[in-house]
Order: C-alpha cells, then structure tokens, then sequence
C-alpha cells in the first residue's frame, strides 16, 4: 500500500462553524507529511479527529486501506496511531524503563519481571533512537527534549505506525531541534510515518517529505516538498490573498502616551521595548510560543519579569487588584479555566471586575447588578433568556462575549485581549470588532494578542511581530502593507 | 411546560436546597408514623435546642467546603473554647489545682477567649493559604493541638468547680416567659447573619468565584489566598462562640467536649447539597441538613436504638444524600 | 550530552541523600533525646526504667505493632493520591468480630481468618464508593468510617463497652498470647508478624505491578489511563489491602487488652497520615516509601512513649498535634526542594 492515509471529504462542525470543510488527501507511507497553515485553519482540528479526542461530522478515513474510527485517544495508539502533545505524557515519578514498559508490563509469578525480553527489546529501541539517556533515571530528572524522546521511544517500541508531533520544537534548543531532526528522519527507515505540525518554515522546508497546506478549514494542495518553491511559495499557499480590505484609521491620530514598556525580558520573553497611546489598536502577532501571551500576563501582574512598565508616565509594579484598579483589564486566552467561573451564573460573572460599581459598603445591590449586567448583555448580543443561567451553558462564541463583557464592565482605560475572537463565527467577530473600534473613538486603548493574521492586519494601527520572545519588527497598518513580509518574519526569517 | 419554565430559571444549588428540603419533609413524616410522639410540638422544639451549634457549625464548615476545603479543627477549638472560657471564670480562690481561674466576667473571659482561638485560626490559615498545604491534613493537626490545649488545661478531665452563678446564664436562659432559649436565638441570628453576608455582600460573594475557580479569581483581582485566610479565621471564631456557649449551659469546660462535631459539621454540609468541588451550597442548607441530620438521630434514639445505629444512620444518610443529589442534578441537567 | 555535569547533578545527589537519610537522623535524634532524658532521670543506659532498657523496649513493641502493619500499606492509598480516613474503624470492626469468635471457642487462626474477611469486605466497600461511584475519597472514608464504627459498636452488647470476659463467657486463655507473649528477644509474635507484613508490603511496592501502578496513577493518572491500566482494579486493590492490615491491626490490638474494643482504632487514620507524612511521601501522591513510612510509625511511637516519661498522659493531644503539623512542614520542604532540581 502506497498510502498510510487516506482521508475523504472530512468535515467537522461546531455550532456556528466549520472547523473541516470537505478535507481530502493522502499520506504516504514511510514519510515525514508536514501539515501547515495559520492558525485556525484546522490543524488542530484534524489531528483531534485522527486521535479520536473529537469526532468527526463526516468523512472517510482509511488506515491502510481499512476503515479507521475511533472514539479515545487509547483506541487510537492500539490502531498504531501516537501523538506527542506540548503536555508531555509521561509519570515523572518513574523511571524511563518503567515509562517504557507503563501498561505492557511481563511478570512472573505476580511480579514485575524487569529482565525480561521485553524490558530488553524496550531498551533497545531507545538506545537505537538515543543512546545518551539512562534507562534507570528518574523521568523527572530528564530535559523536555529528552522526554519527547522518550514518548516516541514508546510509540515506536508499541509497534506505531504512525506518530503524530504537534509543534515539537516550540520549547527545545538549536541542539536538541536537530537531533530530533535526526530522530524523525530515522524514523521512516523504522517503517513509521510521521505527521508533522509546525509553524516555522524552515524546518518544514528541512524535515518534509510531503506537505499539506490547509486554509481556513480547507485543503488547499498536496504536494512534495520539491515542487514548492522556496518560502514565498508556501506563504503563499497558506494565506491566498495578500490584501486586507477593512483596515480603517482612526479619527484624530493618537498622541498622548498611556503605556510604555520598557526592556521588557523574563523566561520567555526577550527585551521587549514599546509604547501605546490613548485611543490607540496595537497587536502582537506571532506564532505559538512566540511570547504573545506572555506579554499580556508580564503588564497585567500575573508573571514576574525585568524591565519597567510606565502607566501614564508613573511606573507601575502591577498585579491583578493593582492593574484592575489602574483601568488594565486583561480577557485571557483560555477562557473557560481562566476567564469565566462556568458554573456560575451569567450575573456573578459579568461585574466580577468591578463588584465596587455595583455595590455600597460591601453590599451588592441586586437590582443595579441585573441592570448594568442585562446592559452589556443586550449591547454585545448575548443569546440567553436570562441572567441566573450558568456560564457553562452558553455557546463558546457567547462565552467569549461574556468574558469580553465582563471586560466592559470595569470601564477600563486599557484593555489586553489574548485572542479574543478564538472560536467565534462571523457574526459575533464583527460585533467585537466594531465595539473594539468604538473604543478606539472614545479614547480608550487595546491590545490585541493574536495568531489571526487577518484580525490583526483588520484592526490594529500598529502592529508588533513576534518570534522566540522577541521582537523583531513594529509595522504602521495602512496601504502597501505586505501580509507575506509577515508571515516571513513571524516563522522565523531575517 | 410551565414546570419546565419555572425550573430552568432557579440555580442548581437553589434546586438541590429546594430537593433536600424535600427530603427532609418526608423524613420528617415518615418519622412522625414511626416513632411515638415524635411530631409533637415539644419533641420537634427540643431537636432545634438540641442541635442549635450544629447548625452554626455547620454554617462555617459550609463556607469552607464552598471553596473546595474542609476545617477538621472545629471540634477541638470548640473544646479549647469550652475549657478556657470556664477556667478564666473560675474563682481564684481555691486550693485544688482545677479549682483555680483567674475569676473574670464572663464577657471579658469570652473575648479573650475568642481571641486565643483565633489564634488556632490563624495557623490554619497560614498553612492553607501561605503555604498551600491541604486544608484536610493541616486541621486535623491543628485540631488535635487545640483539643490538647484543653486537655492540658483542664488535667485530660473538666473544669467545672468554682464558677461564679453567672456563668450559666447565658446557656442556660431563656427568653422571658417564652420556652426559646437564648442559644437557638443566637443560632438563628448567626444563620440570617450569614445568609446576608453569602448572597448580599462581596464577601459572600467572593466565596463562591474562589470556590468555582480559584485561577480565574486571582486573575479577576480577588485575592483568593487572603480570602481563605479570613474564612478560616472566622470559623475558628464561630467554633469558640459555640464552645464557650455549651461551656455556659452546662456550667463546665471539658475536655473531651466537642469529639467528632467537626465529621458532622461536615455531614450536615452535605446533607445541605453543598458539593466538595467548590462553588456551590448555600447556608440554608446547613441549616435543613442539620434538621435532616438531627431528626435521623432523634428519631433512632426515640425508637429506643442501640447507640451504634446513631452512627450507622449518620453514615449511611450522608452517602444516599449525595448519591440522590448527584442524580437529581444529572436528571436536571439533562432536561432544562 | 546528558543533563549537565558537575554543579547541577552534585546538587542533585546531595538532594537525593538526604531525602534518603533524613528519617533515620530523626529517629535517632528523638532516641537519644529521650535516652538522655532518661539518664539524666537516674536510669542507668540500657537498664531499668531507661528509654532503651529491655522493659522499654518491649512495650513499645507491643504497642507498635497495630501501627506499622497499618501505616505501611497506608502508604499505597497516600502514593495513588487517595485517602482512606475508616482504617480506624475497620480496625475496632474487625478486632469486636475477632473477639467474638474467640470467645465463642473458634481457634486463633479461624478467628484471625474471619477478621481478614472482614477487612476484605470493608476494603471493597471503600473500592466501590471511591473508584466506582466516584465519591471524593475523604468523604466517602468519611461515610464507611462511620458506618464501620456503627457496627462495630452495634456487636458490642449495650451496657459493656467491649468484648471481653463476662461471668458466663470467658476469653480463652491463650488471647494474650499474640500481642504479649515473650517470645524471641522477649518480643510478642504480633510483632514478628507485624515485620513479616511490612516485609511482604515492602516487596509488593517495589516489585510488583500494584506498587508501580500506584506511582503512575498518583503521578499522572492521564498517562496511566492512556497506557491502558485499569483504575479502578488497582484502587479496589488498595483499599482491600488496607483493610486486611487494618484486620491485622486490629487483633494484634485485642490480644494486647485481651478484649474486642469497637472503639480500638479511633484515631489511628491520623497516625497513619503523620507516619506516611514524616515517611517523606507527598500529599498529592506519585511517591513515597513503605519503609520510611514505618519508621515514621516507629518515630511516632517513641515519641508518644518518651514523652509519658517526661509530662503527663494528657499532653498526648497536644503532642500529636504538633507532630502532625511538623510532619506537614517537613514533608513541604522536602517536596519543594524535590520539585526545583
């Protein structure tokens, strides 16, 4: 069989957006099959689908020629197929043996036979993959690189057919990215193909047989990795047009300073210097791990940092209480653990910023609280009937009105959102968009931290690309803006 | 479809109240068919005498389990309280060693006393909220070293000689000319107290963001870790208030006073639908748990059971309680 | 090419050391505190009425016996990040259904068998309502502990407070035998056997697949699910283990009082937790030592013991108190360290 894959007309819906619009294409067998495109073009998306973590709406797939469904990542890896997340799977308690053999144990007479063929075998395939690392050493003890190792030790050594590496080198270094080169090469000569996700260019253009660019849910070309043509043409393949329409400028240039961060620099981030003004749209664009986030947390208190943050030219030592006070809101890029209480009802999320509006001496007044919440409720356009039903059981889109509500709600001077239209359809996008521009008109300051090229080039006056923590570019939004020198920048190039 | 309308607009936790009240009515009812002279009026004024610190335990314990922790040193700050309280009244005239106190008004002997056993909060609240140690293992130390405390105080028996007349006024007392005594008074204010501060004030408030979601609290700029400081601290407070009222009513402090009210506190949470993962129960429902909880016990006791059901019905109650709730809600969830 | 040299891996051994030794520097500390004390009191080193003197000795290896078979297997529930608060209860169970079987004429092996039974049954009563229901731990150890302890007091007839002789029934001679005798060394067979359990407990953990799979589930329960481990079998599994040891405990304990108390066992889960604590395992789970976890319930022991020499019987409260919460800062220091290398 030539192909390991084959997947037909796959399509995965959410309520309100197709995440998978009628996906079809094969992987060959025994290769590395890079998988690119922006965010939100459905990476993701799919390799959930491949490891059973969701399920499709429709589609065929084949493994091998076979039907392949399944409904849990577990009956995934029995089928062959094995996945490396960022969230590393591994007991760190235990030894690197004991990780290998975790599950797949032999014993004799009720007891763990550690010399057995198994063990044997076990450790041979990693030492065939790594020779450096310990098989007695505590996993804990181990570096992030060596534990990836270690994951697909055990996925070759469970007969893998496939392994799947969702942006592996995000927190690896220049040695450790090319030994795992070296590993995932070798690892066709083992009869494994592996699917590989990544943002940066470069190492797509080193590492891949194959390459599959996906754009906005949909296929866009197949193809090996000869017949591209150097990074424009994949840049290429992976945003279509280079030309957004909506920007627009705003009313009276901004002119007064309301921000200025200064050598910003902690474990991820890497001297990061800017200034924002009232009445101003910035965003920062960049990749997964490229210090977005980061940033956002570093102003708002929640991470410790070096450098100087200037809030109206006073300096600022800020933490959650101190930036609310200070009018920073921050609506954080994991909504449902960090943004929203989700048992709670609608009416204790929405003024949790800012209990001081609608309460005297400590106590809440119930009826100003239905009012203003039912106010920003109404003006985002939330869909529910009431205010006493739970945040948990609103549509994703309407959670994130909500965190963006409650945002609102505190009447701040600036506003940092991480992400902030992540899983919301068309129509809500605008409606946050326009509100955002409404801000801007009344003098009020946001940043956008986002991996949405198309958001970021829509709305924001400036614009401030990212790569590895640091900052590598300030463009002025405006006529003649190139979207492919961004790209470029952003995955990595000079 | 009426129904369906009126009930998807109450919360969870006001439903599952609304079912444990339920519950508790039909236990009520079945204990009335069962057990001679169970449903008459003094039968059901003494199960509110009896247990009135139940409730108020369990008024505390509710808080704390909201935020997904739990206070297993009640029972012995109880027990401090109840011993201290009665060796500061003590008169200091005596020869005996237990004999001995330090002969002060009863008022200015609850304050310090009240203060002392904050104390006990604050080692609690140290832990748990500085340090982030379990709040299980930390209280049970805290517990056992509070209770020590009392038996130090009081030679491992009672302090009970020596007290001024006084002493026993407050526990003993009731409402002139009426049959409600000043303790299930003082029950009652503590609960409405309570109510309003859990659903009318920030503080109340607060309670439940940290229990639904401690990360996302400190994101909102709420302070979780101060606030759990306060509620341990506080709790300690409501354990001494009852320690040193049970101190006045039975005109002693012993030592051994107290075992186990922190496990029942603890039950009548449950019992109120007040959930371990956070963020969920009300006051109230410490308040029907205990009626739940203390009509089970009366009424086995009424039956003339040995005093070994007293415990096996305690157990088993709780587990069905949260077995009925967590069907109830599922049930629920499923139809709204 | 591996994780550094020099610096980083010194720093990390010494970690390691210390983690390894510190239990028994404790231990020795608190002996010779209280030998000291002792001396200092007039009795001779090793002689009588000394901390250290064979009558010392022997008491507390009566007394110790109940607690190490307990808290080794009690390491198991803490390491798989669970919590089993009815030990105690199981334990006075176990010891009122020993007591009476022995005392209605059944042999010491047929009475110890019946109360392992029991033990059986209230560890899968626990491994149900934890790992099937998917109650909070504490809580349902909470209910089964006080259902067990409502049983057990249920066999005890009203007006007694134990099982024990009575004019028409009598305990069999040899009942005191198990946990007083003198034996070897002049120590009582419930010790032997209480070393021969943390022996076979000490095997289990680093050997078999139970010891290992408590590790993976407490360390990481999404990694063991994923390897295809069954939960729920291993947890069932460690409950019943605590309950047969609880079983155990609990008629080492009725042969030492020569009587069934239902009560016997009240507070020993706490025990156990400070055992289990000072032992070094942490509080989430993912590691610990069944063997450090007993001289923790050796130290607890001499501790208690030692200091009836010194105050009062009713500083004992305020002494476990303070242990516990000594064990708690201990155990967040050697965990912290642990979890910078």
């Amino acid at each position: 069989m030539e192909n390991v894959l084959e997947i037909r007309n796959l399509i995965k819906d959410y309520p309100g957006v197709r995440a998978i619009n009628d996906v079809s294409f094969d992987i060959r067998r025994n290769t590395v099959h890079c998988l690119v495109g922006e965010n939100g073009a459905g990476k993701s998306t799919l390799i959930k689908v491949l490891t059973g973590a969701i399920q499709r709406t429709s589609g065929t797939i084949l493994l091998n020629g076979k039907e392949y469904a399944v409904s849990n990542p577990k009956q995934a890896r029995e089928h062959g197929i094995s996945t490396l997340f960022q969230e590393l799977n591994v007991v760190d308690q235990l030894s690197v043996v004991e990780n290998l053999t975790l599950g797949i144990e032999d014993t004799k007479f009720g007891f763990i036979d550690k010399k057995s063929e198994k063990v044997k075998r076990v450790v041979e395939t990693l030492k065939g993959i790594d020779p450096s690392i310990d098989p007695n050493m505590r996993v804990r003890n181990l570096s992030v690189a060596q534990k990836q190792i270690l994951e697909i030790a055990k996925a070759v050594s469970s007969n893998a057919e496939i392994i799947i590496m969702d942006e592996p080198t995000a927190s690896l270094s220049e040695t450790e990215i090319e030994k795992l080169f070296q590993i995932v090469r070798d690892l066709r000569k083992n009869n494994v193909t592996v699917i590989y996700i990544s943002h940066r260019l470069d190492e797509i253009f080193e590492l891949a047989d194959d390459v599959t660019v996906l754009r906005d849910g949909r296929h866009i070309e197949t193809k090996p990795i000869s017949e591209v043509n150097g990074r424009a043409d994949l840049i290429r393949l992976m945003i279509g047009k280079t030309v957004y329409e909506s920007y627009s400028a705003p009313e009276t240039m901004p002119s007064e300073e309301l921000l200025r961060v200064e050598h910003l620099t902690n474990k991820k981030l890497k001297d990061i210097s800017f200034d924002l003004k009232k009445g101003e749209i910035i965003g920062f664009y960049g990749l997964i791990g490229a210090g977005k986030t980061e940033i956002a947390r570093a102003i708002y208190g929640l991470d410790p940092y070096h450098g100087t943050i200037w809030l109206n030219q006073k300096p600022l030592k800020p933490s959650p209480p101190k930036a609310i006070a200070n009018g920073i809101v921050l609506a954080p890029e994991e909504r449902r653990t960090q943004g929203l209480f989700t048992m709670l009802s609608l009416r204790y999320n929405v003024p949790v910023l800012a209990l001081d509006k609608i309460s005297h001496g400590g106590f809440i007044d119930y009826g100003e609280e239905s009012r203003k919440t039912q106010e920003y409720i109404d003006q985002l356009k939330v869909a529910t009937n009431t205010i006493e039903k739970e945040a948990s059981k609103l549509s994703g889109g309407n959670q994130q009105k909500i965190v963006f509500a409650r945002s609102l709600f505190s009447e701040p001077e600036l506003l940092l959102l991480d992400e902030p239209t992540r899983g919301i359809d068309v129509g809500a996008k605008s409606e946050i968009y326009s509100i955002i521009r409404q801000l801007r008109q009344e003098g009020k300051s946001v940043i956008i931290f986002s991996s949405e090229l198309s958001e970021i080039v829509n709305m924001c006056d400036r614009i401030f690309l990212l790569y590895d923590g640091e900052l590598r570019r300030e463009i002025v939004n405006g006529d003649g803006i190139d979207t492919r020198e961004i790209i470029h920048i952003v995955t990595g190039g000079e | 479809m009426e129904k369906k309308k009126l009930f998807s607009s109450i919360s969870d936790e006001s439903f599952v109240i609304l079912f444990m009240t339920v519950i508790m009515l039909v236990v009520f009812g079945i204990a009335c068919i069962i057990v001679p002279n169970f449903g008459t009026v003094s039968n059901i004024f003494s199960i509110l005498t009896n247990n009135w610190y139940l409730v108020v335990l369990g008024i505390g314990a509710t808080f704390i389990v909201k935020t997904g922790n739990m206070d297993m040193s009640l029972g012995g700050i109880l027990a401090m309280a109840n011993v201290l309280v009665a060796w500061f009244c003590q008169g200091k005239d005596a020869q005996r060693p237990l004999d001995i106190g330090f002969g002060m008004n009863f008022w200015a002997a609850s304050v310090l006393t009240i203060l002392l056993c904050m104390i006990i909060g604050l080692i609690n609240a140290f832990f748990i909220a500085k340090l982030h140690v379990a709040s299980l293992i930390i209280t049970l130390g805290t517990g056992f070293l509070a209770r020590g405390v009392a038996q130090i105080i009081a030679h491992g028996s009672q302090r009970s000689t020596n007290l001024p007349a006084s002493f026993a006024n407050l526990g003993k007392g009731f409402i002139k000319g009426t049959p409600v005594k000043y303790s299930v008074v003082l029950m009652f204010l503590i609960l409405i107290i309570f109510l309003i501060i859990e659903k009318k004030t920030v503080f109340g408030r607060t309670t439940y963001y940290v229990g639904a979601n401690k990360k996302a609290a400190r994101i909102s700029g709420l302070k979780p870790d101060l606030h759990l400081a306060a509620l341990f601290v506080i709790n300690s407070v409501l354990a001494a208030i009852v320690g040193i009222m049970l101190a006045s009513e039975f005109t002693a402090g012993f030592a051994s006073k107290g075992q186990g009210y922190e496990f029942d506190a603890l039950c009548v949470t449950l019992l109120g639908g007040t959930s371990v993962s956070g963020g969920f129960g009300s006051v109230i429902g410490a308040f029907i748990g205990t009626m739940l909880f203390s009509m089970v016990t009366n009424a086995s006791g009424g039956l003339l059971l040995s005093p070994g059901w007293m415990y096996v019905l305690k157990g088993s109650v709780t587990f069905f309680a949260i077995i009925a709730q967590r069907i109830a809600l599922d049930k629920r969830r499923s139809m709204v | 090419m591996n994780s550094g040299e020099g610096n980083p891996v010194n720093k990390r051994k010494l970690k390691k050391f210390i983690h390894d030794v510190y239990i028994y520097a404790v231990l020795l500390v608190i002996v010779l505190v209280f030998s000291i004390i002792g001396a200092a009191n007039g009795a001779p080193w090793f002689g009588r009425g000394h901390f250290l003197g064979s009558a010392s000795i022997i008491s507390m290896a009566r007394q110790a016996a109940p607690i190490i078979t307990l808290a080794c297997g009690f390491t198991f529930v803490m390491v798989a990040g669970y919590m089993d608060l009815s030990v105690g209860s199981a334990m006075g169970l176990t010891q009122v259904i020993y007591a009476i079987a022995v005392r209605a004429g059944a042999p010491f092996i047929a009475g110890l068998a019946i109360a392992v039974g029991v033990g059986i049954l209230c560890g899968i009563v626990n491994g149900i309502i934890v790992a099937k229901l998917r109650i909070t731990p504490v809580i349902a150890t909470l209910v089964t502990m006080t259902v067990f302890k409502g049983i057990a007091i249920l066999l005890v007839p009203t007006g007694i407070s134990a099982i024990k002789s009575t004019d028409t029934q009598k305990m069999p001679a040899w009942i005191s035998d198990y946990g007083r005798a003198k034996t070897l060394f002049g120590l009582p067979p419930a010790f032997y056997v209480a070393l021969l359990i943390v022996a076979v407990i000490v095997i289990i953990q680093h050997k078999s697949l139970l010891g290992k799979y408590a590790q993976a589930i407490g360390g990481n329960r999404t990694s063991a699910e994923l390897a295809g481990i069954n939960t729920v079998k291993y947890i069932m599994l460690i409950y019943i283990i605590t309950g047969i040891l609880a079983a155990f405990a609990g008629v080492a304990q009725a042969s030492y009082n020569s009587l069934g108390n239902p009560l016997g066992g009240t507070g020993f889960e706490t025990d156990c937790i400070i055992a289990v604590l000072l032992g070094g395992t942490a509080f989430e789970g993912g590691e610990g030592s069944a063997f450090k976890s007993v001289i923790g319930a050796i130290i607890i022991i001499c501790i208690t013991v030692g200091m009836l020499t010194v105050v009062e019987a009713y500083y004992q409260g305020f002494l476990k108190g303070a242990i516990l919460i000594a064990a708690v800062s201990l155990n967040q220091i050697l965990n912290r360290e642990e979890s910078m290398v």
